[in-house]
């Protein structure tokens, strides 16, 4: 018995270097269609260890993209529209704690595209809070808020500070095997942004918001993916049904979309893409919509009366 | 006992996957300079040699995108090809030495697929990262 252990301990030791040393050979140029790519086995997603085949990785919208798309258009800085900062312990349960950290790292963006460095501050604790909750090392919190609070005046490092906190967060949650809470973080980073320009449209008539909202169709799509890959054991399934009633909503707008040849610039490393789309949603499809976000946000920043 | 042995093997196996991908993770982050920022998702695959890692996005018009993919400890490990919602290939990096990072000017919005897998040449098996930053 306790050669074979040997054996195992040994193939386990060879099959991680392995793993580990791949990679390392000078790469050579390969030419192959698309046609023969589609048709390869799909690999999983994987926090770690199992390598399961036929799943996908689902990339959301950062919600810093969208804050600073409100701003382009000429939208106001609306402290009302922020979640208010409560005791983030009282958030308990830690799927609800991860999609609060969604939202207020949403606020957050929010506040530094609009130079609220001191909001910013004061939520930047909040996401601390909720974040070491979930288990993502406080050392990370620590280093950035030293950094926060020798850039204040400056938003572009800040901007900096906060989307590498939020990458490295989820890089934190995936190594640990927690891509159940890392879905929820985005899942409320999503509805959050998605609030802000249904809430802004509301009083400035902007083609550009409206159009934001309607792209939103395949990313709800792509949303809705990623937790359905956490929901093996059904405690999604609420969200889920939320989310596809949200979906039937968006199945409404009219969208178009128009292939055109793409132009590569070798030198510097860069693809123009030139096709063309458009949406398009009525005032009744917009309203709809943004009722249907209003609640989904509401039923996330609720503290549950327990 | 037989279990235990198991669970050891498991475990080994997972710590040497975690370990390669935070190195390659390292590597891939260097790709997106401070003009970009990130969006805030680590995305990584296992794969072996013959599997293909399915990534879908959607690109906002207006917005130019940074893509680093990367496995291994060195650049051009890994080969990415990017398709538009119709299968028409809009970029693949393996005309560019497999170039580890891509910049994508986006006129209009448009959903993509990026499709990921390791060069044969440069192993059997790997940890694929993938990040993405923008700028407007």
């Amino acid at each position: 018995m306790k050669s074979s252990l040997y054996f195992l301990l040994s193939i386990a030791i060879i099959s991680v270097l392995t793993l580990s040393s791949c990679g390392g050979e000078d790469p050579k140029n390969m030419d192959s269609g698309p046609s023969s790519e589609s048709s390869k086995p799909k690999a999983k997603a994987s926090g770690s260890s199992v390598l399961k085949v036929g799943d996908k990785l689902f990339n959301l919208p950062s919600p810093l993209e969208t804050a600073m798309l409100i701003e382009e258009v000429g939208g106001h800085f609306n402290e009302s529209m922020l979640n208010p900062v409560v005791d983030a312990g009282q958030y308990s349960v830690k799927i609800k704690q991860a999609m609060n950290l969604g939202v207020y790292g949403a606020d957050l963006g929010y506040c530094l595209i609009y130079n609220q460095s001191q909001k910013a501050f004061t939520l930047l604790a909040t996401t601390k809070k909720l974040g070491t909750e979930l288990g993502i090392s406080p050392a990370l919190y620590k280093g950035l808020m030293k950094r926060f609070e020798g850039n204040m005046e400056n938003k572009d490092s800040l901007l900096i500070f906060v989307s590498e906190l939020n990458r490295l967060s989820d890089e934190y949650l995936k190594e640990n095997e927690s891509e159940d809470l890392s879905a929820m973080i985005l899942y409320g980073g999503w509805v959050e942004s998605l609030y802000f320009v249904s809430e802004l449209s509301k009083s400035l008539d902007n083609d550009a918001l409206r159009a934001r909202v309607g792209e939103q169709k395949n990313t709800l799509v792509n949303l809705i993916g990623l937790i359905t890959q956490q929901n093996s054991d059904g405690r999604f399934d609420d969200i889920l049904a939320s989310l596809n009633d949200l979906k039937a909503s968006f199945a409404k707008v009219n969208s178009t979309y128009s292939y055109f040849e793409p132009e590569t610039k070798p030198d510097q490393k860069l693809t123009i893409i030139k096709s063309k789309s458009s949406v398009e949603l009525d005032n009744a499809l917009m309203e709809e919509i943004s009722n249907k976000i209003t609640a989904l946000r509401k039923n996330i920043i609720t503290i549950s009366a327990s | 006992m037989r279990n235990l042995i198991l669970i050891c093997f498991l475990f080994l196996a997972s710590v040497g996957a975690n370990a390669q991908c935070e190195i390659t993770a390292d590597v891939c982050q260097t790709h997106i300079s401070s003009q970009y920022l990130s969006d805030g998702q680590h995305y990584r695959a296992l794969l072996l040699s013959d599997q293909v890692a399915e990534f879908n996005a959607t690109l906002y018009g207006g917005t130019t995108y940074r893509l680093a993919g990367c496995s291994g400890t060195q650049d051009g490990n890994l080969q990415y090809r990017v398709f538009d919602s119709q299968r028409n290939l809009l970029f693949k990096n393996d005309e560019f030495q497999n170039a580890p990072h891509w910049d994508f000017q986006v006129e209009a919005t448009l959903d993509v697929i990026i499709e990921a897998q390791l060069d044969p040449i440069a192993g059997a098996s790997g940890c694929a990262v993938m990040l993405m930053g923008f700028r407007r």
